[in-house]
């Protein structure tokens, strides 16, 4: 069992040190932000009988209960994508041999609790939320529907016919369209780059879904997490009798696989009959553990995130040219990452928008930020640190994912202290070599013959088919 | 049912709102809560919650769309944009600078809304059309310039004018024609809208000397803040801000001067960005079938009107008028602040005597008096839009505290709640009728008499129709039937549960003494709301579903495609419309 009351200590003299007042004149600088004291919630780990690893955050301010068990999942193979998510359907609204779907839901709805069943492309997640005395009963239940679920036909026919309308709307919303399509061309033929079509979830079968279910649940690798109105004996005591002697399968689940080469730079563009043009500019990026990944967060939140960044700045607040614009900047841990830049802008300046975000990555990648800019960012991420630990769900969520990917629980220490030991040349380091201006993949949604200049004058234009059919 | 006595106990305890189940009774939020006012008219509201080092504030205005004067609508969501601008001294580096720009600006922005007045709107498209052609047959190397430099652009366009206008289109040389009569020089007056609109521009870069953009922004940001936004509602408008607890003063100095020495600088590039955001709710069609419905729906009542705005009101928006839009409602007299997290009560106090007795009242907000007319008959609309079909139908219900208001709640949730609410089971899963659970709710505001509305979405096997006959299928029940007891202690449950949920935080305590005043002007009412919900009977429903659903009460409005254009095509009779 391990405490971490250590950890905010450290956050908290950092305010301090950061927040120090200069007195000057009469102005928001001669306030002081006195420094306070305070240990973050503690979390506990246990062991379940079968190895399954435990953790809780005990929070008893009001009288609820959260859970979450994690099991890592394989992707879902290409010629049957969404297999995962109308198998994680049909497992919560299938119900149980035991209990029908229709009685489920009566049972937790009448308790005011909610179970649930996500499903993505490395892990499956059941989860309930309840009152503390239902947490046993929610347990209970999830442990029936892993054990004995139904997956009646007429369920899963119903989840096919929702997906497949799901898919016959998904051109509705033109910002939808860009974020999927410059996805997939970021990652061409992956899980991460793939959508579910007509074809795919057509193609998924109740053997399909069976098979998927019994390699998915086993104890290796298994997290289970609970926060709110309950001790640690009292979690000990519900998740040995529930799940204590769960065994599942030993089939090994399949790691994520590597990305391939991303599509070739370019514009692609996709038709889309609005008064706006969607613009998405990005690359692929690197993965957690590479050395830079710290100075690249801090390197795109000045160039992206938020009001005060420059793509905000310069598009936004200087030219009024957008109301949403900004990057996003990713590395994650099983792959290399993705950097992307948005922008939604009138049509006849969507030319100028597209050329000025280009400017703007270009000459950020040259020269990086200025010193006052470096200051403001690394301020402003080490001192929202906090904020991790204002919630106890939220810790708790974070625990789980960090246990289940086999993480460090005190990562986000060990990344604060990264953070903290950054320099202004790391962050310039991380621009120079982590944005790639000349070599991104551009997707354009809107209508291109109401430009202000012509798409083609970017480069080959390629055209983009998004049909459903 | 061995748990029914545990759920009494907490429908008790919900009305105090906090259980501790090991250390016993915590006090009622209505104990937790500490007020005060000051001299002002400022209402203080706190509730201590030390369970993180940070606090959650809102500053709320009893100041929303709804009482926006004709011509002038968008005001109030444009000053939420305004306000993070700065003040004489924060997103400055010299305000005396800025002031004679800043006046200049207006004098030419003032000239070029008059002239754009007298144009009327169709000429001053036209012009539009016009710069828009131009622009798109720049040169690379002018547009090279013209993005860096916007007033450049303006300039350019007047330097092409004379070659454009030799080759100009031929449809474009019949409009310009025709822009000559009632004796106007058509190319003076472009002229002169290009001319006032380089001069903005090459003011604004002037202006923009002075100006540190953001400082606001980047100060909050610096310290740790979270969720730094503002919302405009139809009843208000809330300024938020989640901040290290350590951070409070700072918090109430900055605020202090925030509200009350505004700088309503770079108004006129934040004009553009509204109109993007405008056009992101316009290209989406849920958000923008919504508007189209309360439109058709409300007649005279301004929750007619989209909060955003009227897309020419924004335009013609000037400086000016959103001085005087701050200085007649922007007053402490219609103001709380509402913090929640570790503070202490007390420094709460102090600090906003300290900080904020020296605001200055306005005038109090008033109350729109106009009312909607009852009703005459059905009224029913279509929106084109390019996607799939959607629908909402709706009636006109009273607002709290009118006691049928907190039926209609109940009602709402008995239709759409969960997975075995009734829309859920009949109309999505066992008729499969629908694209997803069609949901209902009231709005689009709180605090005068709203909607009951149901929104949905035909799946590709059925239509709007169907989806609208099947709605009413099973409105009609709760007309003849009453709500099973059952049901309602199920709907209760997952009532008290929700907001037993929201007390673990900060955000949403503060959100619901806020709402509570900008309804009613003070804040306790969202608990005697809450506790009001918790009497409605199964009767009730039954009663005012026979009172409102009624099809004289009733709009409906279908999103539909729009017919697709056949060249050469009859023109169409007895179609939609007519």
């Amino acid at each position: 069992m391990k405490n971490q009351s250590y950890l905010l200590l450290i956050i908290l003299s950092t305010i301090l040190v950061l927040s120090g007042c200069s007195s000057t004149s009469m102005n928001y600088r001669d306030i002081e932000v006195p420094p306070v004291e305070w240990s973050p919630p503690e979390f506990k780990e246990f062991d379940l009988p079968n190895g399954i690893a435990g953790l809780i955050v005990e929070d008893h301010e009001v009288p609820l209960v959260d859970f979450y068990l994690s099991f890592p999942s394989p992707s879902d193979p290409a010629d049957k994508v969404g297999l995962a998510s109308m198998t994680g359907w049909a497992l919560r609204n299938g119900g149980s041999v035991n209990i029908p779907a229709d009685s489920l839901n009566y049972l937790v709805e009448f308790k005011a609790a909610s179970i649930g069943v996500s499903a993505g492309q490395e892990q499956l997640q059941v989860y309930g939320f309840c009152l503390k005395d239902d947490l046993g009963l929610l347990l209970e239940i999830a442990r029936d529907l892993i054990d004995n679920p139904a997956y009646p036909e007429d369920k899963i026919e119903f989840r096919r016919s929702n997906m497949l309308e799901g898919i016959r709307r998904s051109n509705d919303n033109p910002r939808g369209i860009g974020s999927r399509e410059i996805y997939k061309l970021l990652y061409p033929d992956h899980p991460w780059g793939r959508e579910n079509s007509t074809t795919t979830v057509n193609a998924i079968s109740r053997d399909d879904i069976m098979n998927y279910h019994n390699q998915v649940f086993q104890t290796e690798g298994a997290v289970f997490g609970v926060v709110g109105d309950i001790t640690l004996e009292e979690a000990k005591e519900l998740t040995s009798k529930h799940f204590g002697d769960f065994k599942g399968g030993d089939v090994a689940i399949e790691p994520l696989p590597k990305a391939g080469e991303a599509a070739k730079p370019g514009i692609y563009y996709a038709y889309k009959d609005v008064t706006q043009a969607y613009v998405y500019a990005g690359h692929r990026t690197i993965t957690y553990d590479d050395p830079r990944s710290h100075a690249a967060q801090i390197m795109n939140y000045i160039l992206g995130s938020g009001m005060q960044s420059i793509l905000s700045k310069r598009i936004r607040v200087d030219e009024g040219l957008a109301y949403g614009t900004g990057s996003r900047f990713s590395a994650p841990v099983p792959i290399e990452g993705t950097f992307t830049a948005f922008a939604s802008t009138r049509l006849a300046e969507a030319g100028r928008t597209l050329g000025l975000m280009n400017e703007v990555i270009s000459d950020y990648a040259e020269n990086g930020p200025t010193q006052e800019q470096f200051d403001q960012a690394l301020k402003a991420y080490v001192n929202s640190y906090v904020w991790k630990y204002e919630s106890s769900e939220d810790m708790l969520y974070r625990l789980v994912y960090l246990k289940w990917r086999g993480l460090p629980l005190d990562s986000p220490q060990r990344d604060l202290e990264a953070y903290q030991n950054l320099t202004i040349e790391d962050v310039k380091q991380a621009a120079k070599e982590l944005l790639h201006p000349d070599n991104m993949i551009k997707v354009v949604v809107g209508d291109k013959d109401q430009l202000d200049q012509p798409l083609e004058s970017f480069g080959e234009v390629i055209e983009l088919d998004i049909s459903t059919e | 049912m061995a748990n029914r006595t545990f759920f009494k106990v907490i429908g008790f305890a919900l009305m105090v709102f906090v259980l501790s189940a090991s250390a016993g009774d915590v006090p009622p939020l209505e104990e937790r809560v500490r007020e005060t006012q000051l001299d002002n008219g400022l209402k203080v509201v706190v509730v201590e919650r030390p369970n993180a080092p940070v606090f959650f504030s809102l500053i709320a205005f009893r100041v929303g769309s709804s009482i926006e004067d004709v011509g002038k609508s968008g005001l109030s969501h444009f000053m939420e944009h305004m306000l993070f601008k700065g003040t004489e001294t924060i997103g400055t580096t010299d305000f005396s600078k800025e002031k004679p720009i800043m006046e200049e600006i207006e004098e030419v922005a003032t000239s070029m809304r008059d002239l754009r007045i007298s144009l009327e709107k169709w000429r001053f498209d036209i012009f539009e059309k016009y710069t828009a052609e131009i622009k798109s047959n720049l040169s690379p190397e002018i547009r090279q310039t013209i993005q860096q430099d916007e007033a450049s652009k303006w300039k350019a366009i007047l330097d092409e004018l004379p070659v454009y206008f030799q080759e100009l289109p031929e449809e474009m040389k019949q409009t310009s024609w025709l822009l000559k009569e009632r004796n106007r020089d058509f190319w003076k007056d472009y002229r002169k809208v290009l001319g006032f609109r380089q001069r903005i521009s090459e003011l604004i870069t002037e202006q923009r000397k002075h100006i540190q953009q953001n400082e606001l922004t980047s100060i909050y940001s610096a310290q740790g803040s979270q969720m730094l936004n503002a919302g405009t509602g139809y009843d208000g408008t809330q300024y938020m801000l989640g901040l290290p607890s350590n951070n409070l003063e700072l918090w109430m100095f900055l605020e202090a001067d925030r509200f009350k020495n505004p700088v309503f600088r770079e108004f006129y590039s934040e004009r553009e960005v509204i109109q993007e955001e405008l056009a992101m709710y316009e290209n989406s069609p849920g958000s923008f079938l919504f508007q189209k419905f309360v439109q058709a729906a409300f007649v005279s009542h301004p929750y007619g009107r989209p909060i955003i705005g009227w897309k020419e009101d924004i335009q013609l928006a000037l400086r000016t008028e959103m001085d005087n839009h701050y200085h007649r409602y922007y007053g402490p007299n219609n103001c709380q602040m509402t913090i929640v997290g570790d503070v202490k009560a007390e420094e709460v106090f102090r600090l906003a005597e300290k900080y904020f007795s020296s605001w200055e009242m306005g005038e109090v907000a008033h109350e729109v008096t106009i009312k909607e007319e009852p009703q005459t008959g059905e009224r029913r609309i279509e929106v084109e839009f390019k996607a799939e079909p959607q629908m909402i139908v709706g009636w006109h219900v009273p607002a709290a505290p009118h006691p049928d208001a907190y039926a209609l709640e109940i009602m709402a949730q008995v239709l759409s709640s969960g997975r075995t609410s009734r829309f859920y089971k009949s109309i999505f899963e066992q008729q499969q009728i629908s694209a997803g659970p069609p949901r209902a709710s009231i709005g689009p505001g709180n605090r005068y008499p709203g909607i009951f509305f149901v929104f949905g979405s035909p799946n590709g096997a059925h239509s709007n129709e169907d989806l609208e006959a099947a709605v009413y299928i099973e409105l009609e029940k709760l007309k003849t039937d009453v709500v099973a007891e059952r049901e309602m202690e199920r709907i209760f449950n997952n009532y008290k549960s929700r907001q037993l949920r929201k007390l673990r935080s900060n955000q949403w305590l503060a959100f619901s003494l806020s709402r509570g005043f900008t309804n009613t002007g003070d804040w306790s009412s969202s608990i005697r709301e809450y506790q009001r919900v918790l009497e409605v009977t199964p009767e009730d429903i039954k009663r005012v579903a026979n009172k409102y659903l009624t099809k004289t009460n009733r709009t409906v409005a279908y999103l539909v495609k729009p017919e697709e254009h056949v060249d050469n095509a009859e023109p169409q009779t007895g179609g939609p419309g007519l």
